[in-house]
């Protein structure tokens, strides 16, 4: 799982949160498509600065790989919008950007077999209590190292 | 009350980008049969914490951490939110904390 990343071969609209960022030597038009770890990146890291500043692409991808294989992460099953993911929850420590949240979220579609997001829930562990979360059933929960 | 530097920065991120996702409301529910389901998923985990942010943004208000200004932009913001509710119901998202409340009560 820590290995998959996004997928690879799908692309999603910029849209208008994104229009207008500065993205390898041009500012991104609404229509433009991108590749699902390249928007997940421009809008935790870049727009939202969930990560530390200074955090690029590659460093995204491998803290999110670092969070999964983290033996104090918490690991649950779900269901999301009715459909079965594995997320992983974990607390951000030096994961955490000027405007970064304690907690560290990433999901699993197990259809896909790909991540379908990463980011730092604002809400922390209550993000997935209600809807459209689902069926949460902890497989491992987060180790008390890890939740203070 | 007094405001660090880090809680007025954090409450401009979350106004800028709570009025961003709001833009699009439209057209993605427009789009929404359309729309791949690798984007679709992504979307609707951000407005999560989209409205994680709003709910944030609500404990600054009662808290008097938000100027003027901005507490001007977090009313607009509710407005539309609480305009868009049925949009929400219709794609499945997470509603807002306000709503759920309403709902409850």
């Amino acid at each position: 799982m820590a290995r998959v990343g996004f997928s690879p071969d799908s692309r999603e609209r910029v849209r208008g949160r994104l229009a207008g960022v500065l993205w390898q030597g041009r500012p991104l038009r609404g229509r433009d498509l991108l590749p699902p770890a390249e928007v997940h990146f421009l809008s935790h890291v870049v727009n939202r600065q969930e990560w530390p500043a200074g955090t690029d692409l590659d460093a995204y991808i491998e803290s999110i790989r670092q969070v999964i294989r983290d033996p104090t992460s918490g690991v649950f099953l779900n269901r999301y919008q009715g459909v079965r993911g594995l997320g992983i929850l974990r607390r951000s420590r030096e994961l955490r950007g000027p405007s970064g949240a304690d907690w560290l979220l990433v999901q699993y579609r197990l259809e896909w077999g790909y991540w379908s997001t990463a980011y730092q829930p604002v809400l922390g562990p209550r993000q997935i209590d209600s809807a459209p979360w689902s069926d949460i059933q902890w497989l491992r929960r987060p180790a008390s190292g890890s939740e203070r | 009350m007094a405001t660090t530097a880090g809680e007025r920065q954090r409450a401009l991120i979350y106004l800028r980008s709570l009025e961003l996702m709001l833009g699009d409301l439209p057209e993605v529910a427009a789009e929404w049969p359309t729309i791949p389901d690798v984007e679709r998923e992504s979307w609707s985990h951000d407005w999560d914490n989209e409205m994680g942010s709003l709910q944030v943004l609500t404990e600054y208000v009662a808290h008097g951490t938000l100027e003027e200004p901005e507490a001007r932009r977090y009313q607009r913001i509710v407005e539309t939110v609480r305009a868009s509710l049925p949009i929400i119901a219709r794609l499945n998202l997470r509603r807002p904390h306000f709503a759920t409340n309403e709902r409850a009560s």
